[in-house]
């Protein structure tokens, strides 16, 4: 995939710092100085007033260990709920972003407003509508309960399932439109020309549509994967006592233990791993960059 | 919302716009103002409070003036109180509905506190056992005797405190009792004890609260302890029942205020819960009760407390003064439907609402109020020990 | 937009082709579509609903009222009000600075190249309640008052990354000779850039610039620590939501879905009548 211009011309050597420097040096102040002290606490040990601790750094590499040994089940648990909404949110986002680009003609800005439409309502407005949906007496849950496909605890809400469901519905906008983004400029003669040359659909997907759609996947996937691993919010209301994920874990340690240390222990590591993840997602992608 | 804007406010604002353009270049904050006018100037007011943080100043021994700033909790106000304020004091009300949640509050409050930086406002109504932790910490004023001189009207059981001797600090704005609520159409039957909640045939459809406090006083009554004298033991063994019923998957989730919805909707058969939800929640569905089980509840508290960073306590204590007067707290508890903090009230309820002074979930009778305790004071190493405790239980 | 892929002008071929494959997309595609419209209609019926308490989570009956007083709660217009404007603000600021990002990744390979793609992709995997105190605690070490500036600039900060990479996904596999046939024309470089670069990447830069309006206009957790006294719409909501759930939050949602939804068919209108005279 060449994403790199590969030009005879003489191209400016100052061009691309200058292109940088304002995000780099935006992110260098408001995010990589907090990032620091983030760092700085994980590794540090916490006494003397409960409210207001003084914080002594004292490379306490066992707040790491700690955080990792107990909370081993919220990690795993949050990697593969966002694993599993991804992977959701890849499947109905691409026939939606396919039809978008390539059949929706003059409707096509309409559409897209649409799908973004219902995303300027706020998160928990959505999520109350939701559980009216799916609430435990409604007909949703009575009907796939008559055909057998409600999970164990025989509802949907407070289940893995509804806290998969809200990360895959609030986070699908962040596939449909990279999506959309990268298919739309595939020029659809060579959609026409591979249809004639493997003379089927599949194949035709396979070998041309879907290597074109790979950066607008790649980048919708970790647009929705990296933030789902940390949310916390879908399992505070459509979770149950089972599905705590380390987002939550994280807010707690934080907000009622106060344990800055431990909090900022598992935010970095949370941080490294998911780093660690997209590494060898890209990698397996054979993607030659990083996104 | 004020309706005029304090000249030092003014010449902030000027100071801030012009910063402001700088940081986004001139036709972006033109495009800005464009869309919201007025609204963009408010947002700009409500960034300019300062960072001197001088304490109040104003006690030049008149009466009260100037601007009050109070952050309540929402819909915690009866509609044309504010106004009906202002008219009679002649102070501007900045009422801010943001606070939402104790432990988030303290959270962001804290940095600017401990260095006596300006929060924002200059009365804040945060519940008792947060307000106690803030007055320990030295970020308090004292409420002058002479500013409220209305405080005789308390209700007796608040005129004192375990947690703020001589209700110095704090002055309760109202209460509620925790207790349960459970929705008789899913249950079938009547609700009295804690061990209704263990109950097998309410398996998944039982919330319990994530707050320490509110979770675990009533377990601990119903297991023989107390919360008037809790210790390590008999938090464990609340934490430890807790844990059991959660691992049998009893319990559906540990809530915050947000275990209302699922009562409504049926999700949840029994939930902990606070008695002015109910109340409101009832008027759409009759089949939803409240109890005080059996071996007892407790009350909770929001206070009101003015911050030693506030620029006006004088008219902070004239507000406190104006709530306490019977016949203006009625139109409050008309409103939000909880336990009134002033005694007596039951006349000037009558007066506004009948239903309210009849109903006892707002006017509680003797023996309900009798099984309702409240907490000890707890020492801050105890508050993190038995949050780090239940914590474990509820997911952190 | 149609500068050189002249999509409109490709001759259109009838092709004989299975019917079902083409509909059972449309279908599916369409069903996609209602599932992302189910709360809404859900949230716009209940705004019609007349309940006899605060809360508004089981029908009671239906009632104009609720429209006919829209603004009854004015903390929650202002709030909207705001919101709305932070999320136009940021946006703005981010998308300059994150385009700008994604087309130097992608245009030409440089020293530290790496480093920074790996960088972008921090700022999306840090946990929000240890970040929003950790830059309350930075405007506080400035000594800025947290307020209506800070929540920009806390906004912005997490909306370069969002932009920066779907951007990116846009300029991958862009033809940078058209760069080099429009300087060997006798462009400039800058008047390259915003004539023939630019344009062709629009869609991209709208499509961020959608996502992150609607970040902004939903975030929680950082916003909450960085407003000091400052009440945005989430912000609003989330702590109303605990005390009672007027039905005027359904309308004024509705009202904002009602708006937009009229913009939206008024420019499809408006560029139907431009292709056809």
């Amino acid at each position: 995939m060449a994403g790199v211009a590969t030009s005879g011309r003489q191209r400016s050597k100052i061009a691309p710092y200058l292109m940088i420097l304002p995000a780099l040096a935006y992110l260098a102040v408001f995010f990589v100085v907090p990032f620091f002290s983030l760092a700085r606490t994980s590794l540090s040990s916490s006494g003397g007033s409960v409210y207001l601790p003084t914080l002594t750094f004292d490379w306490n590499f066992a707040n790491f260990a700690d955080a990792f040994t107990l909370y081993k089940d919220p990690i795993l648990r949050s990697f593969g709920y966002a694993g599993v909404a991804t992977v959701l949110c890849m499947l109905l986002a691409f026939p939606l972003a396919y039809v978008i680009a390539f059949k929706a003609g003059r409707f096509k800005n309409l559409i897209l407003g649409l799908v973004i439409l219902p995303f300027f309502v706020t998160f928990l407005i959505r999520t109350i509508a939701w559980k009216t949906i799916l609430a435990d007496e409604g007909w949703v849950v009575s009907a796939l309960g008559s055909v057998g496909l409600l999970p164990d605890e025989g509802r949907l809400l407070s289940t893995s399932w509804a806290v998969i469901g809200g990360l895959t519905y609030n986070w699908i906008i962040f596939m449909i439109l990279p999506l959309y983004v990268s298919l739309e400029k595939i020029d659809p003669r060579l959609l026409e020309a591979s249809r004639d040359l493997y003379s089927g659909g599949t194949r035709s997907f396979r070998k041309v549509i879907f290597p074109l759609a790979l950066p607008g996947l790649l980048a919708g996937s970790l647009l929705v994967f990296i933030p789902a691993v940390g949310d916390f919010i879908n399992a505070d209301y459509l979770g149950s006592t089972q599905t705590t994920m380390i987002g939550n874990v994280i807010q707690k340690q934080f907000l009622v233990v106060k344990d800055y240390p431990a909090a900022a222990a598992l935010s970095l590591g949370l941080m490294g791993l998911i780093l660690a993840g997209v590494l060898m997602y890209t990698r397996a992608l054979g993607t030659e960059d990083l996104v | 919302m004020s309706n005029e804007i304090d000249p030092r406010l003014l010449s902030r604002l000027a100071a801030n716009r012009t910063s402001r353009r700088r940081f986004l270049g001139g036709s972006a904050a033109a495009g800005a103002a464009a869309i919201l006018g007025s609204s963009f100037l408010a947002a700009c007011g409500s960034d300019s409070s300062s960072s001197s943080g001088s304490s109040s100043t104003q006690d030049s021994g008149g009466p009260a003036s100037g601007t009050l700033r109070v952050s309540n909790w929402p819909l915690y106000m009866a509609d044309g109180f504010i106004a009906a304020f202002q008219t009679a004091s002649g102070i501007t009300v900045d009422y801010k509905e943001d606070y939402n949640d104790n432990e988030q509050w303290f959270a962001k409050v804290k940095e600017p506190l401990s260095r006596k930086q300006d929060i924002g406002a200059d009365l804040v109504v945060p519940t008792e056992f947060m307000a106690a932790r803030v007055k320990g910490l030295g970020w308090l004023n004292e409420i002058s005797e002479a500013g409220v001189p209305n405080r005789k009207n308390l209700r007796q059981d608040l005129l004192d405190s375990k947690v703020d001797e001589g209700r110095k600090y704090t002055a309760p704005y109202m209460t509620g009792m925790v207790g349960l609520a459970y929705n008789r159409a899913a249950t079938g039957r009547d609700i009295t004890t804690i061990d209704d909640l263990w109950d097998p045939a309410f398996k998944g459809r039982v919330s319990l609260f994530s707050d320490v406090q509110d979770g675990l006083g009533m377990i601990m009554l119903s297991q023989g302890n107390s919360p008037e004298n809790p210790t390590t033991e008999s938090i464990t063994k609340a934490v430890d029942l807790v844990r059991e019923q959660k691992d049998k998957g009893q319990i559906r989730r540990f809530t915050g205020n947000d275990y209302a919805d699922d009562l409504a909707a049926g999700n949840i058969a029994v939930a902990q819960a606070y008695s002015g939800d109910v109340v409101q929640l009832q008027a759409d569905n009759p089949d939803l009760q409240f109890i005080v089980p059996e071996s007892g509840g407790d009350w909770f508290i929001d206070t009101m407390v003015i911050p030693y960073t506030t620029q006006n306590q004088k008219a902070a204590e004239a507000w406190i003064d104006y709530v306490y007067d019977r016949a203006n707290y009625a139109k409050l508890v008309a409103f939000t439907q909880y336990v009134p903090a002033l005694s007596d009230m039951t006349d000037e309820l009558a007066k506004i609402d009948p239903a309210s002074a009849e109903n006892p979930l707002i006017n509680p009778p003797a023996e309900m109020q009798a099984k309702l305790k409240s907490w000890a004071a707890l020492t801050d190493e105890q508050t993190l020990e038995f949050n780090t405790l239940y914590a474990a239980v509820t997911g952190g | 937009m149609t500068a050189l892929s002249e999509r409109s002008t490709a001759p259109k071929k009838v092709r004989a082709r299975p019917k079902w494959g083409d509909y059972s997309l449309r279908i599916v595609a369409g069903l996609v579509l209602l599932y992302l419209f189910l709360p809404i209609f859900v949230i716009v019926l209940f705004s019609f609903n007349d309940p006899a308490g605060k809360f508004n989570y089981t029908w009671q009956g239906f009632t104009l009222d609720n429209w006919a007083d829209p603004f009854k709660y004015p903390a929650l217009t202002e709030a909207l009000k705001l919101s709305i404007n932070i999320a136009f603000v940021s946006t703005l600021i981010a998308l300059v600075l994150g385009t700008l990002l994604a087309i130097a990744l992608v245009r030409q390979r440089f020293r530290g190249y790496r480093a920074v793609d790996t960088f972008m992709i921090l700022p999306l995997t840090a946990p929000e309640v240890v970040m929003g105190a950790s830059l309350l605690t930075l405007f506080l070490d400035f000594g800025w008052a947290a307020g209506y500036t800070t929540i920009l600039i806390a906004h912005v900060a997490f909306e370069v990354s969002f932009i920066a990479m779907t951007v990116r996904a846009r300029v991958r596999g862009f033809d940078w000779t058209l760069e080099d046939a429009s300087m060997d024309l006798g462009a400039s470089p800058t008047r390259t850039f915003f004539k023939v670069t630019l344009p062709l990447i629009v869609p991209g830069i709208v499509a961020a610039g959608m996502l992150s309006f609607a970040l902004s206009l939903d975030d929680f957790i950082v916003t909450y620590f960085v407003s000091g006294s400052t009440v945005t719409y989430p912000l609003y909501v989330n702590a109303a939501v605990k005390a009672a759930v007027p039905p005027q939050i359904n309308v004024l949602a509705t009202a904002i879905l009602v708006v937009s939804l009229l913009l939206l068919a008024a420019g499809t209108l408006y560029r139907r009548k431009k292709v056809v005279i």
